[in-house]
């Protein structure tokens, strides 16, 4: 009920200020009051933290009377766990979401001079996010005790969880402040300064988003042994597509601060991002995708909501920016190509449009469902796809490096020569390992030439129309460059995405693997290296195992956790600088493949390697009154065996087998008996026991994956930060040198 | 500047035919068993996981699994490589992929596990 009661009261006073801005916009008079109101943003976050509060209590103090403690939670799970159980549910998370909205809508109202309507729409917003809550409420109650939960999907159980969701859920929740300040500005008639006041929150809300992602996809790699960090699956997608679009949007910023060019762009990026964010979430939570996707997810009612949410923020913000798009001022002056303002632009608008290229893939199921027949896209679509994006990017990156923020470039485009051998470099490099494909090799080389570009830095920085080239200004320049506190942050993320492509390409394009059934202690060769299985080691008697193998001479573990009906196979990797060995243990036979078999007096069977069993006798037992006996004879190779198997009477109409082995080998139990027949099942243990289907694969320069996202992560968060603290200042020094 | 936008709009022209011709190839739609028979294209199956048993193919080239289709079609489905987590505990199950002989040969595999981990809805 208090959590209830406190998520409807922030809806209350969100509603309030948000009211009260609406009635003094209509009516045209800026009152006092409706300043005033605006404290109830205070009171809305400050219940939204009571219901967060709530929610952490009831999970940490196994309250499992209430709906989502029971679903997410159990008694025995760590703290870390129970921690993690706030999120792992679609209600936790719109709660968390809702309250990483409106923090950040208090750190926003504490800013100055933000267009006076921006506080309305980022509160309209919350409105929405509330009223999912509300809906989708985490405080629903059973009518009776419930005395234990069912806990956290065990595939959810890693630290990882811990940080990967609330990192996504911060950047979703940053995007909205980008949109309330473009639509206030709009509002409000300023169109240009909103830019700057947009920046670092498009950059951390960016930086949250790329991290998660890349979390994300270590998660999958490390623990989950899907093979790989990316799969496109579409829970994937859509927090990559508002990465994207936020991508696109901070540089759409960064060159509206200095050009005009930019700025409906810029106001598209805001709707981009924002709308894609909500429609992500419209996808995966609706459970229109649940036949396509790895990640489960179920219709839980929030979809016809969602899409409603999607249409209006879509509609609203769509026809308030066309209401005002003859206003937005445009390019006075005509705009040369050969500048880094021309190109920046260009890459953002290509980076949309890869957003725009993978959000239609990941939208084809539901739009062929609308159509009548339901399809979808392979991954090929997006391998395929995304290839070119990259590789334009890649050229517009190694130009810009050459070009002059304004006015035009004045050199020759020979500068990019000396680069050339870099490009090679990373070629060869590919090469080697050994990717294939026209395609693949030339994104590669473009990858080098934009790596080496960033190294080399602008020719000159400025003043390039009048200066002509020598070296001593050359030199100038580029100390200037070195010293603009800026610019690192961009050449780190530049640098990392440089990486991450190479790597992505050559881990994926030289992927070798080999899928092959081990047995117990026998040596095998897989892809080249020597395997043997050693078998299982128990480190918790029913819960934690893990399988043992020598790779190379190296040991390698891989772990296994079972927790009841489910079993979580960890990869075991063995890291290399240069190539990691990665065993994907994925099936244990330690049962042996059992055989039904009718077995009558008359006939005999010829079980596998030429067991013959013979029925010779069946009958009541006389120790044991309603028990089943039959005797077999067992011949193999010549040797002979007989054994009694027996189904002894359990009471209440209950049978129970005794298994019977022979040779060391067959296991025998009798399933039910008639006069002169019976049923049997014949388990070979030799086929079973310690066998175990591994997947062993290569995945070369994956370090480089991993480098490259941590460059990015590093490059962007450290924007953000600078530009939080000492954006301004620089920005009015740049436009005095302008 | 006329020049300089038709450039543009050529360029988005080629992108988004290039787009539209990946798309079409890489599309996959869902059919039954019986459909994909007949088809050439990798096709999606979605089918029930009657006996919830994954054997070894080809002496562990990869796995084999029964699979039965909305229309009651029981196939063998085939896939060189490793089984996906829990897939002995899924009930329905997703198959990517096309026929060969017989068998669905599966080029990829969408596991849908229920299990006590998701909570109906209607158990209030």
């Amino acid at each position: 009920m208090i959590g209830f009661v406190a998520v409807f009261l922030a809806l209350a006073f969100t509603a309030v200020p948000v009211a009260a801005r609406s009635i003094g916009r209509f009516s045209r008079q800026e009152t006092a009051r409706g300043k005033k109101s605006e404290a109830c943003y205070y009171i809305a976050a400050a219940l939204i933290a009571a219901a967060v509060l709530y929610l952490g209590y009831i999970i940490l103090t196994d309250q499992f009377q209430y709906r989502y403690v029971y679903s997410y939670s159990a008694k025995n799970l760590t703290l870390l766990y129970k921690t993690a159980a706030f999120w792992a549910g679609q209600e936790g998370s719109f709660l968390l979401w809702v309250f990483l909205h409106s923090i950040l809508g208090l750190l926003l109202k504490r800013k100055k001079n933000i267009p006076p309507d921006t506080l309305a729409v980022h509160g309209l917003i919350q409105i929405a996010l509330l009223l999912i809550v509300l809906i989708k409420s985490p405080f629903m109650m059973f009518a009776q005790v419930m005395t234990d939960g069912v806990g956290l999907n065990p595939l959810l159980q890693n630290p990882w969880m811990i940080s990967h969701p609330p990192l996504l859920f911060l950047g979703y929740a940053g995007l909205a402040v980008p949109l309330a300040l473009a639509m206030g500005s709009l509002l409000d008639r300023d169109y240009e300064s909103w830019l700057k006041q947009a920046l670092p929150w498009s950059l951390a809300a960016w930086a949250a988003l790329g991290i998660g992602i890349f979390i994300g996809g270590f998660w999958a790699y490390e623990v989950l042994g899907w093979g790989g960090y990316w799969a496109w699956d579409p829970v994937e997608n859509s927090s990559l597509i508002p990465w994207l679009a936020a991508g696109a949007l901070v540089h759409f910023l960064l060159t509206g601060i200095r050009r005009k060019m930019a700025l409906k762009p810029a106001y598209l990026a805001t709707i981009f991002a924002y709308v894609t964010v909500l429609y992500g979430t419209f996808l995966t939570r609706s459970g229109i995708l649940s036949d396509f996707s790895t990640h489960s997810f179920s219709n839980q009612g929030t979809g016809q909501i969602l899409a409603l949410l999607v249409m209006l923020v879509l509609l609203l913000s769509s026809l308030l920016l066309i209401a005002k798009w003859q206003n937005i001022p445009r390019e006075e002056n005509p705009t040369s190509l050969q500048n880094r303002a021309s190109l920046t632009l260009i890459g953002a608008a290509v980076l949309a449009g890869l957003g725009l290229v993978v959000l239609l893939g990941t939208s084809t199921p539901l739009i062929t469902s609308l159509l009548g027949n339901p399809q979808s896209v392979n991954a090929s679509f997006y391998n395929i796809t995304s290839l070119p994006f990259a590789a334009i990017i890649f050229l517009l990156l190694s130009l810009a490096s050459l070009f002059p923020w304004k006015g035009q470039y004045g050199g020759s485009l020979k500068r990019i020569l000396p680069l050339l051998p870099a490009a090679l470099a990373v070629i060869a490099l590919g090469f080697i390992f050994p990717v294939r494909g026209p395609f693949n090799l030339l994104v590669l080389g473009l990858a080098g030439l934009a790596l080496a570009a960033q190294f080399a830095g602008p020719e000159k920085s400025f003043n390039s129309l009048d200066a002509p080239s020598n070296n001593k200004t050359k030199r100038a320049s580029q100390t200037r460059t070195a010293k603009r506190p800026v610019k690192r942050p961009s050449l780190i993320a530049h640098i990392g995405l440089c990486c991450l492509v190479t790597g992505v390409i050559i881990s994926s394009a030289a992927d070798r693997k080999e899928t092959a059934v081990l047995t117990l202690g026998e040596e095998q060769f897989m892809l080249g290296r020597s395997i043997v299985y050693l078998g299982e080691e128990h480190l918790i008697e029913g819960k934690e195992h893990r399988y043992s193998f020598i790779v190379d001479g190296a040991s390698m573990l891989a772990p296994v956790r079972m927790e009841q009906d489910f079993t979580v196979y960890e990869p075991a990797i063995k890291r290399g600088l240069f190539k990691d060995i990665y065993l994907a243990p994925s099936l244990t036979q330690d049962h042996g493949e059992e055989t039904y078999t009718l077995l009558s007096e008359k006939s005999k069977l010829i079980g596998t390697d030429g067991l013959e069993l013979r029925l010779t006798d069946v009958g009541m037992t006389e120790a044991m009154p309603g028990s089943v006996y039959a005797t077999l004879q067992a011949i193999l190779n010549g040797e002979y065996q007989e054994v009694r198997v027996l189904l002894v009477y359990m009471g209440e109409g209950k049978y129970e087998p005794t298994a019977q082995t022979v040779f060391d080998r067959y296991e025998l139990s009798l399933v039910a008996a008639e006069p002169g027949e019976v049923l049997l099942t014949v388990c070979d243990q030799k086929t079973a026991a310690g066998l175990i289907l591994v997947e062993l694969s290569e995945k070369p320069l994956i370090n480089l994956v991993w480098l490259g996202a941590l460059m990015i992560s590093i490059g962007t968060a450290w924007a953000a930060g600078k530009r939080r603290t000492s954006f301004p200042k620089a920005l009015f020094e740049r436009k005095a040198e302008l | 500047m006329r020049r300089r936008h038709l450039i543009g709009i050529i360029i988005v022209v080629l992108a988004i035919s290039f787009c539209g011709m990946a798309l079409r190839d890489s599309l996959s739609p869902y059919v039954s068993f019986a459909e994909a028979r007949e088809s050439t294209k990798i096709v999606q199956v979605k089918g029930d996981f009657v006996d919830k048993k994954v054997s070894l193919w080809d002496e562990g080239r990869g796995i084999s699994f029964f699979l039965e289709d909305e229309e009651g079609t029981r196939v063998r489905v085939v896939y060189a490589g490793a089984a996906p987590d829990n897939i002995s505990h899924a009930t329905s199950v997703v198959v990517a992929g096309q026929y060969q002989g017989a068998d669905f040969l599966a080029e990829r595999i969408l596991v849908k596990c229920p299990s006590k981990y998701q909570v109906e809805g209607d158990r209030q």
